[in-house]
């Protein structure tokens, strides 16, 4: 199977991560009666209402940070079907992807606080460790396209 | 960059337009345009040989030296 040009992977993956970005704005809004809908009848000892604000409100903050990640990788994969990989715009949006990943992971760590949960850690691990990953890929990407544009201009 | 192409100097001692050195260096008018406006980043030993041939001139008639705060 092809993975990068037309009928490829890399087109595939564009419309899935357009497809996602959609299901997180909607998602946005139907955020609060999904979860009080699936909370409900459950943590009443603790506090149906207390758990009910601090998801609401950690869940929200991840779909926004993920909306934001997907559009700069539905762009990226945009330029990368366009026959443009190797552009200093995709360097640029890995950074962000990676300064949303870095946003995200301060968000769990706060949400350790509120949240007795595994799972809180683990994605504050995961988020952080992804921020770093994306950091160094951003500027192996950034050093690719300045050996790209010397190899360019060697006559 | 502390490197000049004089290839426009050369051209017009020689009488030669660009497309023809173009040709007959048998690279793009495009490539040759990029090296004559120095926003080349490099050039091949292979490129300049040829430019060398058809020009009758040495590589140091084409590239020049100038200290950035002198070309400033």
């Amino acid at each position: 199977m092809k993975i990068i040009g037309k009928n490829g992977l890399s087109v595939i993956l564009e419309v899935l991560t357009l497809a996602i970005m959609i299901t997180g704005v909607v998602m946005l809004f139907m955020l609060p009666f999904l979860l009080d809908y699936m909370l409900s009848g459950r943590y009443e000892a603790y506090g149906h209402k207390y758990y009910y604000i601090v998801l609401l409100a950690l869940l929200e903050y991840t779909d926004i940070l993920g909306i934001i990640s997907f559009w700069q990788v539905k762009k990226i994969l945009h330029n990368v079907n366009s026959n443009k990989p190797f552009v200093m715009e995709n360097a640029k949006r890995i950074r962000r992807v990676s300064m949303c990943s870095a946003v995200l992971a301060v968000g769990y760590a706060a949400a350790i606080f509120f949240l007795r949960s595994p799972f809180v850690i683990i994605d504050f691990v995961l988020f952080a460790v992804i921020s770093l990953a994306l950091l160094v890929c951003a500027e192996l990407f950034k050093m690719a396209v300045k050996y790209k544009d010397e190899n360019e201009l060697t006559i | 960059m502390p490197i000049i192409v004089n290839l426009d100097v050369m051209l017009a001692k020689r009488k030669m337009g660009m497309t023809e050195l173009a040709s007959r260096v048998n690279i793009t008018l495009a490539n040759l345009s990029v090296l004559k406006n120095n926003r080349a980043k490099a050039i091949r030993f292979s490129t300049l040989e040829a430019i060398c041939r058809e020009l009758d001139c040495q590589p140091g008639d084409i590239l020049e030296y100038v200290d950035d705060e002198n070309n400033n």
